[in-house]
């Protein structure tokens, strides 16, 4: 076996020795990006780095091109913080090193859902600074479209850099517009449509990518083509969907398979398929001649394929392995899992997940449940996933077993070995629930422009709502409202309207929520509520618009950014709406969702970077609709080096609110420019969301300020002694972590007021004597402690205490 | 023009802290062509300057404003250069032929407007430099040198220059070849000797930019700057650019000490993006370009 080797070896060698020659030709190779710093891309759901892929390729083809005789010059060949170079710096050293050719290696990102590959150079579409560097350009993009798998569009896309981003005008990408000479920076395909992601984890299949460009440069600089060629392709199973979003009108529209031994013969060349879901093998330069596959992969049947290697190209055999029909199927989990102590909603929808094909109806059968309840079934595309909810809903406070006996069978009719048993257990309801409200009682400082929020244990019977739901301003009339949502999810219940025209300012409202609101099981709330709030007193300070949305081209979709993470691509977006708008007939509408129950962060990019200015003393501000997902908001800026996450605040709100942070809250010193918008989960923030962005803007003091900082104080509650309310004022001269609590006379802590991260300014907090349980306090003596800790000096903490006094 | 005026408020009120002051800075060529890279000649008399990607080469006469266009040819902008009296121009231009580049030296005499070709059509062949009289540049990286004028009553320079080669600086002194890498290996760009000819000022790429004496015992780290020149054997001036990967989204001019002591900014504007200075040697002038295509030309002042 070792001679055979040995023999392949000295062979290949010698074909290089006769094939074409790259002496004289120097190219300067620059991956793209580099340290997983702030403009590196990353697809959280593959692990794939775009700086990781980059280099790969680059180091693959550096290694090509020099074994035959090329002069490379890499701009980098590891991946640390100082890899990430200036463009600058990058086509200097094309430019000092006097290459004949630049290359920038890239992949790309956009919607999640695209897949082609993109070749960009200097110039307009037809007018190109260097037509050399377009000429490259055809010829790359045609081999990688011919070498590609799964592609989504057609058509070259062979692009001017001056045509293809028309915003920046002639500027241009920044890596091209230094160069001396003809440039081109390919985008060989999208990383964040997942099955390409995939399959850009798999090495080989960057290296081939490589010996695209490789003979890209051989038909470009007009050479002999190489004399050996390469054998590559993807294992699919025809059964199954990828469990991600894959183009149904592409070969990706079927599974790939993992862990398949591929073997190429004569040669006994034996190539082990990975892990990463994407199907993939490679050999490399491989002697022309005919060949044969084989392919053994576990519950498959064994299968080969004829092949025939060609000098200078790739033979691929895109393998479809047909499924061993005589294996016995079984459950491979249910979700949602319930015990006594964590029990599930009365509707709740139970999924279950098969390994295999099912026949639908031998499963449907063989499903009882006990105590019996009638329920409903449905199948995912690939009948491997099981939803089961009750056509009514389930008894509360009760114990459920379900069980899928052994009569559930297969596609090719063999049956489960064993039965699958999971018990769940209900929740216990004597009434409806109203878990949260937006505003909260007692809130002052309301916007005008709020959205009313109520979030009840159950969906509600939509025929109740009707009068038992009322808004009523301080003489008690009835305030007219508009823009009623009903939903429904995990068997919640939710109700957001909002007024049908602002609200007044400084003034006090009531919502009134009746005791006979009835859920769609027919439970009531177990009492009547309200909640009191009053609206800000003076209208919110607008400044100078530098951001108006009306178009949002130059901002990344949000899984464009290296810094989103944790997300759901797919339902992860950042689009022009017209649903809820400040100025203007657009506004910038962001929606997401989280995979994971923290963690997650989504950042929206403006790659216009526009600038902020350098006044210490103004504030830089945005209209957002919050969505009460108590999730944080932040600013990002770029100062003069480096970046800045400047918080803004937790998302407790629902409507339109203009948020400032002030300037010095940004980070170094001199001007800075704006950059993202990001949302960062928190754990007990929503999973999912969707806020509206409006009107960026630049709030500069109106003549010289004085002492515009005032220190941090906090006023004694007025009135005191109180009845019902007493309000709270303080000033913060930074943003900073506040807590405020109340104790009684035996140090017991009666009430938790505040506690959250809240930015600089003056504050007023209104509090209702209630408990932390919502209990009326007993009328006595109590103490507060109002305590604060700066966000950018933790160790500054300052307290301060005083009494209130409650009467009857 | 209000803009200009309050530039220079800016630019004084930092600068006059360190004894150094703006007399002007004044943009003099403004054009819907878009012109870059400007250069001095030796006397300060003129200025060459190019297109995007160094496309074409004009020449400006700062007297009487009157601008001349040397060749539309590609790459004729990347580092031309002038004879000492300022009276030729000595540059290089690319041209593909079956896609594989080759390059060629020309001169042009600015008073006969007469061309002569220096090298024609040759693999890897550098930029021209005058050095002490002579043209000198690199084919395929071995070093070539012509007498190109008759010497003057000037003090000879030192017979001594740099380039990159193989991504490492290179000094070529009195026909030897010395090869530095003074950080390591890595990417080493803009090298450039000091006036006296005692020290090299170079960036290594990701690193930062440096200077070193010609052995390559680093002697000062100025930090962060760019495509860096030097204004006399005490000061360099540089450009510190950003981008966000994709364009370059601000970049300002900066002087730096020789001993990487001091740092002073020389533009400081927000909507203006300035790069690539050059110094006029010993004579406290500065050129730039800004990325919109505008070339201003700078006078300090320095105590």
């Amino acid at each position: 076996m070792k001679k055979i080797f040995t023999i392949i070896i000295a062979f290949l060698l010698a074909l290089q020795l006769f094939s074409q020659d790259f002496t004289g030709i120097s190219i300067c190779i620059n991956p793209g990006h580099g340290g997983h710093d702030g403009d590196d891309r990353y697809i959280e759901e593959t692990g794939f780095w775009e700086s990781e892929g980059n280099l790969t390729k680059g180091l693959y083809l550096r290694d090509i091109l020099e074994s035959y005789g090329a002069t490379i010059v890499m701009s980098r060949v590891t991946n640390t913080t100082a890899d990430d170079l200036p463009l600058s710096q990058i086509s200097q050293i094309a430019n000092d090193n006097n290459v004949d050719f630049f290359q920038a290696i890239h992949s790309n990102g956009f919607d999640g859902v695209s897949n082609y590959p993109l070749m960009l150079f200097r110039g307009y579409d037809n007018a190109p600074i260097f037509p050399e560097a377009k000429e490259m350009g055809h010829i790359m993009w045609n081999m990688l479209w011919n070498n590609g798998n799964g592609w989504t569009q057609g058509g070259e896309k062979n692009r001017g850099d001056w045509s293809f981003y028309p915003q920046w005008g002639t500027q241009g990408l920044g890596v091209l517009r230094g160069l001396e000479m003809p440039g081109v920076l390919s985008e060989g395909s999208f990383h964040d449509y997942i099955p390409e992601s995939w399959r850009l984890q798999n090495l080989d299949y960057r290296k081939h990518e490589s010996w695209v460009f490789a003979r890209s440069f051989v038909k470009y600089f007009t050479l002999d083509t190489f004399n050996i060629g390469n054998v590559a392709g993807i294992i699919r199973d025809p059964f199954t969907a990828p469990d991600y979003y894959s183009d149904p009108n592409t070969l990706d529209a079927d599974a790939p398979i993992d862990t398949v031994t591929v073997t190429l013969n004569p040669g006994n060349l034996v190539y082990q398929v990975d892990t990463m879901h994407n199907g993939y093998f490679f050999f490399d330069s491989i002697a022309p001649g005919d060949y044969m596959l084989t392919y053994n992969a576990r519950n498959f049947y064994f299968d080969s394929t004829m092949i025939t290697v060609f000098p200078n190209q790739t033979s691929f055999d895109n393998k479809y392995l047909q499924i061993d029909t005589t294996i016995a199927p079984q459950v491979l989990y249910h979700s949602p899992v319930s015990s006594e102590g964590d029990s599930v909603a009365l509707n709740q929808v139970f999924k279950i997940y098969f390994n295999y094909t099912m026949d639908e109806s031998s499963v449907d059968s063989a499903i009882s449940i006990n105590p019996d309840a009638n329920l409903e079934f449905s199948w995912d595309n690939e009948s491997r996933v099981l939803a089961i909810k009750p056509q009514t809903i389930y008894i509360d406070g009760m114990h459920y077993t379900i069980t899928i006996s052994t009569a559930a069978m297969q596609i090719w009719n063999v049956p489960m070995q064993t039965p699958y048993v999971f018990d769940f257990y209900t929740k216990k309801r004597t009434h409806l629930v109203l878990e949260d409200t937006y505003p909260k009682e007692g809130l002052e400082e309301v916007s005008p422009g709020l959205q009313f929020r109520l979030y009840f244990d159950a969906p509600l019977d939509e025929s109740t709502i009707a009068g038992n739901i009322v808004l009523y301003n301080a003489n008690n009339d009835i305030v007219t409202t508009a823009g009623e949502i009903i939903s429904e999810e995990n068997g919640k219940g939710y109700y957001f309207f909002e007024p049908e025209s602002e609200l007044e300012l400084n003034s006090y409202y009531k919502l009134a929520i009746s005791e006979s609101l009835t859920d769609a099981y027919g439970i009531t709330l177990n009492n009547n509520k309200e909640i009191n709030f009053k609206t800000i007193a003076e209208p919110y300070e607008t400044g100078t618009v530098f951001i108006d949305f009306e178009n949002i081209s130059s901002w990344w979709d949000p899984d464009g950014s290296g810094s989103t993470t944790g997300t759901l691509d797919e339902f992860t977006t950042f689009t022009s709406s017209s649903d809820y708008v400040i100025g203007g007939s657009y506004s910038a509408k962001l929606n997401y969702a989280f995979e994971n129950e923290s963690g997650g962060v989504v950042r929206t990019h403006n790659t216009a970077t526009p600038s902020v200015g350098s006044n210490q003393n103004s504030k830089i501000g945005f209209w957002v609709f919050g969505d009460m997902s108590y999730n944080i908001l932040e600013y990002w800026f770029y100062p003069s080096s480096g970046y800045s996450p400047v918080y803004v605040d937790t998302i407790n709100w629902a409507g339109w609110e203009l948020k400032y942070i002030p300037f010095s809250d940004i980070t170094g010193s001199g001007p800075a420019r704006f950059t993202s918008l990001v949302v960062i989960q928190t754990e007990k923030g929503a999973k999912t969301g969707t806020m509206y962005f409006d009107n960026g803007q630049i709030l500069s003091p109106v003549g010289i300020a004085e002492n515009t900082q005032p220190e941090l104080f906090m006023k004694p509650n007025y009135p005191n002694p109180f009845n019902t309310f007493t309000t709270f004022n303080y000033n913060l001269p930074y943003s900073a972590q506040v807590n405020l609590l109340v104790y009684n006379l035996l140090g017991q802590p009666v009430a938790v007021l505040i506690n959250k991260k809240m930015i600089k300014g003056n504050h007023n907090y209104v509090w209702n004597a209630k408990g932390n349980n919502g209990e009326n306090l007993k009328p006595g003596i109590y103490i507060y402690k109002f305590e604060t800790i700066p966000l950018n000096d933790k160790s500054n903490i300052k307290i301060e205490t005083g009494n209130c006094v409650l009467m009857k | 023009m209000k803009k200009i005026l309050i530039l220079l408020l800016l630019l004084c009120e930092v600068a006059v802290s360190q004894n150094i002051t703006v007399l002007s800075n004044k943009k003099i060529l403004s054009s819907d062509l878009e012109f870059y890279y400007p250069h001095f000649s030796p006397d300060g008399k003129k200025i060459a300057y190019t297109n995007q990607n160094f496309i074409g080469l004009y020449i400006l006469n700062l007297k009487n404003k009157k601008t001349v266009q040397i060749t539309d040819k590609q790459g004729a902008g990347y580092n031309p250069a002038f004879s000492n009296d300022g009276s030729t121009i000595y540059f290089r231009w690319n041209e593909y032929d079956g896609l594989k580049k080759y390059s060629s030296i020309y001169s042009k005499n600015l008073k006969n407007n007469q061309i002569s070709v220096i090298e024609s059509k040759r693999k890897n062949l550098s930029p021209p430099r005058i050095i002490n009289n002579k043209l000198a540049y690199t084919i395929n990286n071995n070093e070539i040198k012509k007498q190109i004028t008759k010497a003057d009553n000037s003090v000879p320079e030192k017979d001594i220059w740099a380039c990159i080669e193989k991504q490492q600086i290179v000094i070529y002194e009195n026909g030897n070849k010395k090869v530095l890498a003074p950080k390591g290996n890595g990417n080493y760009i803009w090298p450039e000797l000091s006036p006296d000819k005692t020290k090299i000022l170079f960036t290594f790429a990701g690193h930062g930019t440096f200077i070193s004496d010609l052995s390559g015992n680093t002697i000062a780290d100025l930090g962060y700057l760019n495509a860096s020149k030097w204004l006399n054997n005490n000061w360099v001036v540089g450009m510190k650019d950003h981008d966000n990967g994709k364009i370059v989204t601000d970049s300002d001019i900066y002087m730096v000490s020789a001993d990487g002591q001091k740092s002073i900014q020389l533009t400081h504007t927000d909507n203006i993006i300035e790069m690539y200075p050059d110094c006029l040697t010993n004579n406290s002038k500065i050129v730039y370009h800004t990325i919109d295509g505008n070339i201003y030309l700078m006078t300090l002042k320095i105590d």
